[in-house]
């Protein structure tokens, strides 16, 4: 049972971790100056126990992209600037991002896992 | 206050957090303007482009509903966010997160709908890089918010709001007979609660 959960949060988050990588293919702002640093940079943690349960971390290591998702005063523009695009990827991910656990859990289980 | 409207929720809260007298000190109010609502820099999802430092953004995240309550109460986070500059400003900064955690602790109003926040999270973000302003200090607040808005519980409610006493006492009156009073002189048998979260009488004899 632990480790179909700790395989399931896994595929959990490859669901999430995809749609904010396609939420990121656009940029910021205009597009123009996308390189791809973004969307290279969103990470997924190991699995980790919370309590009897497990948890796992999408995020980043880009601090860039932590300031243009809570707001920054942007040197270039300036103007406060806020573009959010992994809040909305983890919302609209909940159901797929459930459905894959669950899916995972199950074949693992019936692995004998 | 009214919560008959999302907005009206965003004055209540932005109301409460401005108005709130700490121990020492002075108010949001002050810090972050002349001492008026009106003047106060804490404004609702984006600054002004002209914006003066201290300030800050407040929002409303993630309301989220759920069926086992008919889709009454709402579970919303509540978001500030506080910028000041230079960086010599962080301890100015931090003292007026300081006061915003004070003022959302236990918070709790009742006088039109119902809504409360028990939880907290509060993040110093780390020295902006490019394309940021490295000299911003940046601090982030966030109440998990439950919130039963009048706009939605009117339906279940035939009265126009809830009571504002939150509490009555059980009394016996002239004839032995027990009485419910607001009387604060009365010699109590018991209170009369409402229950913060499913909004019934409790009663505690």
């Amino acid at each position: 049972m632990n480790e179909a959960g700790r395989r399931g949060i896994i595929a959990a988050a490859y669901i999430v971790s995809n749609n904010v990588k396609r939420n990121l293919r656009g940029g910021y702002t205009s597009g123009e100056f996308v390189t791809g640093q973004s969307i290279n940079a969103v990470t997924i943690s190991d699995p980790f126990r919370l309590g009897p349960n497990w948890g796992i971390r999408v995020g980043t290591n880009l601090l860039y992209n932590l300031f243009w998702e809570l707001g920054h005063m942007n040197i270039f523009t300036h103007r406060f600037e806020r573009v959010e695009k992994w809040r909305p990827a983890l919302f609209d991910s909940r159901d797929a991002a459930a459905a894959a656990y669950a899916r995972v859990y199950i074949e693992t289980m019936e692995r004998g896992g | 206050m009214t919560t008959l409207s999302t907005d009206g929720l965003f004055t209540q809260l932005r109301t409460h957090v401005l108005s709130y007298i700490p121990l020492t000190g002075t108010t949001l109010m002050q810090r972050l303007g002349t001492g008026t609502l009106a003047s106060s820099r804490l404004w609702k999802d984006a600054p002004p482009d002209t914006a003066a430092y201290p300030y800050g953004v407040m929002r409303l995240l993630n309301q989220l509903t759920s069926g086992e309550y008919n889709g009454e109460r709402e579970r919303i986070d509540f978001e500030i966010m506080l910028f000041a500059r230079p960086r010599a400003q962080a301890v100015a900064l931090e003292d007026m997160a300081d006061l915003i955690d004070q003022a959302m602790l236990r918070y709790r109003d009742a006088s039109s709908g119902l809504s409360f926040s028990r939880s907290r999270q509060r993040d110093t973000l780390p020295p902006p890089t490019s394309p940021a302003d490295r000299e911003v200090v940046q601090i982030r607040l966030v109440y998990p918010l439950v919130v039963w808005p009048r706009y939605l519980t009117q339906w279940s409610d035939p009265t126009p709001d809830p009571p504002a006493l939150d509490y009555m006492l059980i009394t016996l009156d002239g004839d032995g007979d027990i009485a419910i009073t607001d009387d604060p002189n009365a010699l109590p048998l018991g209170t009369v609660t409402i229950d913060p979260i499913t909004g019934d009488p409790v009663v505690d004899l």
